[in-house]
């Protein structure tokens, strides 16, 4: 065998993949880190949950947060069809059995993931400008990637682990070293969004929260404040209520604003778009066997569901803590690679409980303003802040009650 | 049966329901949600004023639209988490 030319090259620099490279870098890992884009770039997915602060503080990232002027976000208003079936969750802090009510932001993604990349790259990993194109193999096993620089050369990069953070490209699935993408469900909707202003947004202390708005079944949207003005604006619809019929996607998302919820309608009046008008469909998938020998896959590169919640940073930040203890863990007893088991379960586990709650929330709408307005507050709040991670997640009396509904009613396994 | 709580789920509405004064009419055909008489806070509100009531406790599940939809509907509910009582039509 070559000797590899690092411990770990991770396919994408997104926050999974920048994520992943500052925690093996603090564990002394050598990393080689693929990036195609050149950051900062746009993407979408700017809510952070409570869980966040603490994994980014772990990461040296409190300082870019702090001085960043990003809004402040104290929690989710969800507003139903009447705007009367309201609720909020609130951010909390978590102390033993103590709460205490907490904040967490709102991130432009382009300066987040740029400064994310940064302290990757501060913190010694390697940077290569780059298109993975393929995996190398020997035996059954990955032994590194195969990138297109910007030059149109192609190297091969050696490496003892290959780590996939390629987000929505899945691009282990793609080369078939996984399990089949399956669909789970949300695949047929479409979210058409913009960045706006003139959005009516909560009032006082709460004017940096996450509102989502939903109607009927499937039909929702998300306001999240982007900065003193302006605020990302999403409108999620099956796909057939979303046809382009002639119109352009201006008008496409226009029209959408008018068909999710009276209390939008009412608050997007005066709403002036300060962006493109972008669109993507068919986002939902889990993908089965997303570690083997050699390789391992984080964050959206092997599930994603549906981004109501916006676990989305968070569930990237989470997969790269505990992907980076089992990486090192390996790397340390080469007699016995590929220790994944730890970070598969706890991955499988979270987004179990993810899949509760989004699944309830959609057919059950009662049954979740119960939980969450009347009888299971606190435990709403730990959810939504994302504490998912532990195996005490399903102890949680609203998780339990949640999965309990769900399989007496024949929507998931027991 | 039913007509008894019937009475008892007219009584609650007029309870939590801001939208009711004396002087509607609650029949067990009313219908709830259509007419928006209750909005989903309140019908939450009646369910539990119904539990407590009756000692009961209703599944999630059951917490639907279609077992709320008139005031017949919701007694039915009730009186099928009673022990198994076949409710009187």
């Amino acid at each position: 065998m070559i000797a590899p030319d690092c411990d770990v090259a991770i396919i994408g620099a997104g926050p999974a993949g920048a994520a992943l490279a500052i925690h093996l870098r603090k564990a002394g890992r050598s990393v080689v880190l693929v990036e195609k884009e050149s950051f900062p770039r746009h993407h979408i997915g700017e809510s952070l949950t409570g869980e966040c602060v603490g994994l980014l503080d772990e990461l040296g990232m409190s300082d870019h947060l702090r001085t960043a002027a990003y809004p402040v976000k104290r929690g989710v208003t969800v507003t139903g069809a009447n705007s009367r079936a309201r609720f909020w969750v609130p951010v909390e802090a978590c102390e033993g059995s103590s709460r205490r009510p907490a904040t967490t932001w709102q991130v432009r993604r382009d300066e987040f993931d740029a400064a994310l990349l940064d302290k990757a790259v501060a913190m010694g990993a390697e940077l290569v400008r780059g298109t993975c194109r393929d995996v190398t193999r020997d035996d059954g096993r990955v032994t590194g990637i195969v990138v297109r620089g910007e030059a149109g050369d192609r190297h091969a990069i050696a490496s003892h682990y290959v780590a996939d953070c390629s987000g929505q490209k899945t691009f282990l699935a793609g080369k078939g070293l996984t399990g089949p993408k399956s669909r789970t469900g949300y695949e047929n909707q479409t979210a058409v969004f913009a960045q706006v202003r003139g959005l009516v947004r909560d009032p006082g202390e709460r004017d940096g929260s996450t509102h989502i708005f939903y109607g009927e079944r499937h039909h929702w949207a998300w306001s999240i404040p982007l900065s003193k003005d302006v605020t990302s604006l999403g409108i999620v619809l099956p796909k057939g209520a979303l046809r382009r019929d002639g119109r352009d996607l201006q008008q496409i998302f226009r029209d959408a604003l008018g068909k999710v919820n009276g209390e939008l309608i009412e608050r997007s009046r005066d709403v002036e778009l300060c962006g493109e008008v972008e669109t993507i469909s068919n986002y939902s998938y889990s993908i089965e066997n997303f570690t083997g020998p050699g390789f391992l896959c984080v964050g959206d590169s092997h599930r994603f569901f549906d981004p109501i919640f916006s676990f989305g940073v968070l569930i990237a930040l989470q997969e790269a803590r505990l992907a980076a203890q089992v990486i090192d863990r390996s790397l340390a007893d080469p007699a016995h690679p590929d220790q994944f088991d730890g970070f598969v379960e706890a991955s499988m586990r979270a987004q179990r409980v993810v899949e509760y709650v989004i699944r309830t929330f959609w057919d059950y709408p009662f049954a979740f303003l119960r939980l969450a307005h009347f009888t299971h507050q606190s435990d709403i709040a730990e959810i939504f802040s994302g504490r998912l991670y532990t195996p005490e997640v399903m102890e949680i009396e609203a998780v339990r009650l949640m999965r309990e509904m769900l399989h007496r009613t024949g929507q998931i396994a027991a | 049966m039913t007509r008894d709580i019937e009475s008892v789920v007219v009584e609650a509405i007029r309870k939590v329901a801001k939208l009711v004064d004396r002087d509607t009419a609650l029949t067990r055909d009313t219908a709830l949600i259509e007419e928006q008489l209750l909005d989903s806070i309140e019908l939450l509100q009646l369910v539990m004023e119904l539990e407590k009531a009756y000692g009961i406790e209703i599944p999630l599940e059951e917490l639907a639209p279609e077992n709320f939809a008139d005031i017949g509907a919701l007694a039915r509910l009730v009186c099928r988490h009673l022990g198994g009582r076949a409710p009187e039509r």
